[in-house]
């Protein structure tokens, strides 16, 4: 059970890390970034590291997000 | 001398940097006595630390109660003693510049400036190498943001490029600790040297490659040079002279520190390397590239800040090519010409900036009549230069000349160093050649107002031109320290035993 | 032609990176070992610790004022006693959480360094934002200030919670930081509650103070610097090990004021603030 719920995380991880860098749209492909740290970070839990988990989620799927988002906010939001 | 005075170097300057940030707020003026004051503090206990290393040899500091390897530890050898004293004193110069104007952002900018010399201070003592890779963190951060106070366009650029050229070399650097933590179980650097002998081949191979190319980066060695050319023309005076002068000395030691002492193995006159290919040819080859490179781009730019960083790029790549032939006389050489760099390079910017001082375009035409407008500094800016050049009797010129006797002792590529110092000196001459003489072209047509110099300019100025002048008219003084410097670099069995007391060490 | 534009660096760059790249093929083509480790390594005694049985300064100060013969301490010897939860006293450093006692015990100095190394971004961050206007954002909505006003106190609990417990529980300082900076985002964002930066660094300055204020007593009580000179109590209740219970303490309080003050800044600069 465990390794199949590995393989779809595994899967999920690359598919939303190819879209944040193949995105046009800086907030699609930041919001996939967000999904991915997510992802990591249920990666981190199954592994035993309940530690780094809740770095991750804290830290890479709510904060980086914000300032990230901030920062598209100055800018354009389309790629060129 | 109590043997926990090292790491007040460290906790200190953070500490004040905290109240640097508190007492700011409440008067700017605050924050700039805390500055001066900690670097003064600094300076004495470096000097007290240095008398003890000369007497009782290595000094372990223990952080947190655990002996190393399970703790952290500082160790301060000769070596790092010695770069720390030059580096507080370029630092005290850059420091009192930085005092001497007024900033609406005073208390930030000297917390940062504290922060800065905290962590050279950890990279030069630390024994640690996860440590080391927080301090060179703390160190780049604290580069990009000095980098980018100028708020121009430039700047911010100078310091984007920064900021991606140190965060690759630190993702590498992560990577390759790693591997190490992996394979050997261990972040103490003496542990580490002892051990990584009996890794595997491929493992050996990684590691090193890993850790080369991540101090590339901070070397400011060939492929990784682009950066220089904004973040030297786009930044601040006392910037100019930390990134000259600071960063060469730190990045120098840090590749003291790993590629000799960890990776290398110390015989009698030359190091080796255990690895399966020839290190010392890619070296050569590197470094070499290096020096020619940076010294085109010198010769090739009009902008005299982006002229003095590329000439120091090359002069460090040549300090690291001469490092890097392995050989005693080689190292010798290396030590006398990064001491003439370290004092003259901070020298060179300071008079050149007071030299165009009212100019609009800081270009190679405002030199002109330079020597009636800034006579003082004219003279300043010769001696610079000729230290820098290798004017005989300085210590660059000994330096040169030792790495000339090390090229044609046996080596199958001895005549490739021949080839690039050649090349290098003579490029050198011309470009700084040409700005000393465009000081005594005459203009008789426009009258000339002759600018006022600032005190802390005209102090910082003659103490650095008098350390380079005592440095040249007492050569054994001079050769003593280059050569326990020397020794101290070859003495890897004593690193070893300094930190891990009862280790065993098999002297190849 | 601008002098910035070195296109000939950029092909030798790319040169120099793809001989880097051949010379780390190179070991797969050859014969070896692989990525393996030696012989000699694979016993758990030649890898670390074999040299040292001894951990405290004060400990090795007595032996060596005794005799010079460290060869009987050399054997790792199987001194760790069993250890019960709510009964073991007085243990090395008293945390029930083993990750705690690394990275705040056995390598406090380098969380002193990743502390700094958020407290230098974010200065940073303010030292190039403080010249620039911002933009502002547009209201918000009923239902957004209803769910903020809800949300803002639980999370806040929650991070106050995580950092208490950061010797118990897995957490710690920074996430609980993290999550405390959130609520500050959320109550900004949702119900434009404008708290003051000058204080918020006031706050985050202090506690980085009294971090290295603690660190540097060890010195005088331990004779190093970040030593444990506070007792630690017994296993597992919460008041036990203190001086990594204070230091992550203030730890929380310090990267979720740092970490407030850069989204702040973001947000609308510093210039709705005086300094």
């Amino acid at each position: 059970m465990i390794f199949w719920i590995f393989i779809f995380i595994f899967i999920l991880s690359i598919i939303s890390s190819i879209v944040s860098i193949t995105a046009k749209d800086l907030l699609y492909s930041v919001l996939s970034l967000s999904l991915l740290s997510l992802l990591t970070s249920i990666l981190f839990f199954i592994l035993n590291a309940p530690d780094v988990a809740i770095t991750e989620a804290a830290v890479g799927a709510a904060l980086t997000t914000v300032i990230f988002i901030f920062g598209i906010r100055r800018t354009e939001r389309e790629d060129k | 001398m109590n043997y926990n005075l090292p790491v007040l170097l460290i906790a200190i300057p953070i500490l004040f940097s905290f109240l640097s940030l508190i007492l700011g707020s409440f008067n700017k003026i605050l924050s700039k006595i805390i500055l001066i004051s900690v670097i003064i503090f600094n300076i004495i206990s470096g000097i007290c630390i240095y008398n003890s290393v000369l007497k009782n040899g290595n000094i372990l500091t223990v952080i947190g109660n655990y002996l190393p390897p399970f703790g952290i530890n500082l160790i301060s050898t000769y070596t790092s003693i010695s770069f720390l004293i030059l580096l507080y004193i370029v630092f005290l110069v850059a420091s009192l510049i930085f005092v001497s104007k007024n900033d609406d952002r005073a208390d930030k900018i000297s917390s940062v400036l504290l922060l800065y010399l905290a962590s050279s201070t950890g990279i030069l003592l630390t024994g640690d190498i996860f440590n080391l890779f927080v301090f060179i963190e703390i160190f780049s951060i604290s580069n990009i943001i000095l980098i980018s106070i100028k708020d121009k366009k430039l700047s911010i650029k100078g310091s984007l490029k920064y900021l991606i050229i140190t965060s690759i070399g630190a993702s590498l650097y992560l990577f390759g600790i790693g591997f190490l933590y992996g394979i050997l179980g261990t972040l103490n650097l003496s542990e580490i040297s002892l051990n990584f002998d009996n890794i595997s081949y491929f493992s050996k191979v990684f590691i090193f490659l890993f850790f080369l190319g991540s101090i590339m980066a901070e070397l400011e060695v060939f492929p990784f040079n682009f950066w220089i050319s904004d973040s030297y023309a786009g930044s601040k005076n006392y910037v100019n002279i930390l990134l000259s002068g600071l960063s060469s000395i730190v990045a120098l030691y840090i590749f003291i520190r790993l590629f000799l002492t960890v990776f290398g193995y110390p015989t009698f006159i030359s190091f080796s390397y255990s690895l399966p290919f020839n290190v010392k040819t890619l070296f050569l080859t590197i470094f070499g590239l290096s020096v020619i490179v940076n010294e085109l781009a010198a010769l090739s730019s009009k902008n005299v800040k982006r002229i003095l960083g590329f000439s120091s790029a090359s002069s460090l790549s040549l300090i690291l090519l001469s490092l890097s032939t392995g050989l005693k006389n080689g190292v010798m050489a290396a030590m006398l010409i990064a001491i003439s760099v370290i004092i003259s390079k901070p020298l060179l910017f300071l008079s050149s900036h007071q030299i165009m001082k009212g100019k609009g375009e800081k270009n190679l035409n405002s030199f002109i009549d330079g020597f009636r407008r800034n006579p003082l500094f004219s003279i300043l800016f010769i001696i610079g230069v000729f230290t820098l050049v290798g004017f005989p009797l300085t210590p660059s010129f000994w330096g040169k000349f030792l790495l000339f006797i090390s090229a044609t002792e046996k080596i199958s590529y001895t005549t490739l160093i021949l080839v690039i110092v050649v090349f290098s000196i003579t490029i050198e001459l011309f470009y700084y050649f040409r700005l000393m003489h465009k000081l005594f072209i005459k203009d008789e047509n426009i009258k000339v107002e002759k600018t006022k110099n600032n005190f802390v300019y005209i102090f910082s100025g003659i103490l650095l031109a008098s350390i380079i002048i005592f440095f040249s008219v007492k050569p054994y003084f001079t050769q003593n320290i280059v050569e326990k410097t020397t020794e101290d670099i070859f003495d890897k069995s004593g690193y070893i035993k300094s930190c891990l007391k009862s280790g065993e060490i098999d002297d190849r | 032609m601008r002098e910035s534009d070195f296109n000939v660096g950029k092909f030798f760059a790319f040169l120099f990176v793809l001989i880097l790249f051949l010379f780390m093929l190179s070991p797969l083509f050859e014969e070896g070992d692989g990525a393996k480790i030696d012989k000699n390594l694979s016993d758990i005694k030649n890898r670390v610790s074999y040299f040292h049985s001894l951990k405290s300064v004060k400990e090795i100060e007595r032996i060596l004022s005794d005799n010079n013969d460290f060869s009987k301490y050399r054997e790792i010897t199987d001194s760790a006693k069993t250890v019960i939860f709510g009964e073991s006293k007085d243990l090395e450093n008293g945390t029930a959480n083993l990750v705690t006692s690394i990275v705040l015990d056995y390598r406090g100095f380098d969380t002193l360094g990743e502390l700094i190394v958020l407290f230098i971004s974010i200065l940073g961050l303010t030292i190039i934002l403080s010249t620039l206007s911002f933009a502002k954002f547009e209201e918000p909505s009923f239902l957004q200030i209803t769910g903020v006003k809800f949300v803002t106190p639980f999370m806040i609990l929650v991070g106050i919670y995580i950092f208490l417990h950061g010797h118990l529980s897995p957490g710690g300082g920074f996430p609980a930081g993290a999550i405390i900076a959130t609520a500050t985002l959320f109550s900004l964002i949702g119900c434009k509650f404008n708290y003051r930066v000058s204080n918020l660094k006031f706050i985050e300055s202090n506690a980085g103070f009294f971090v290295i204020l603690l660190a540097t007593l060890g010195l005088y009580f331990t004779g190093s610097f970040f030593g444990n000179y506070l007792p630690t109590g017994i296993v597992g209740k919460l008041y036990s090990s203190s001086l990594i219970l204070i230091i992550y303490s203030l730890v929380g309080l310090k990267v979720g004021a740092e970490l407030s003050v850069g989204i702040k800044t973001l947000y609308n600069g510093e210039k709705d603030d005086d300094r």
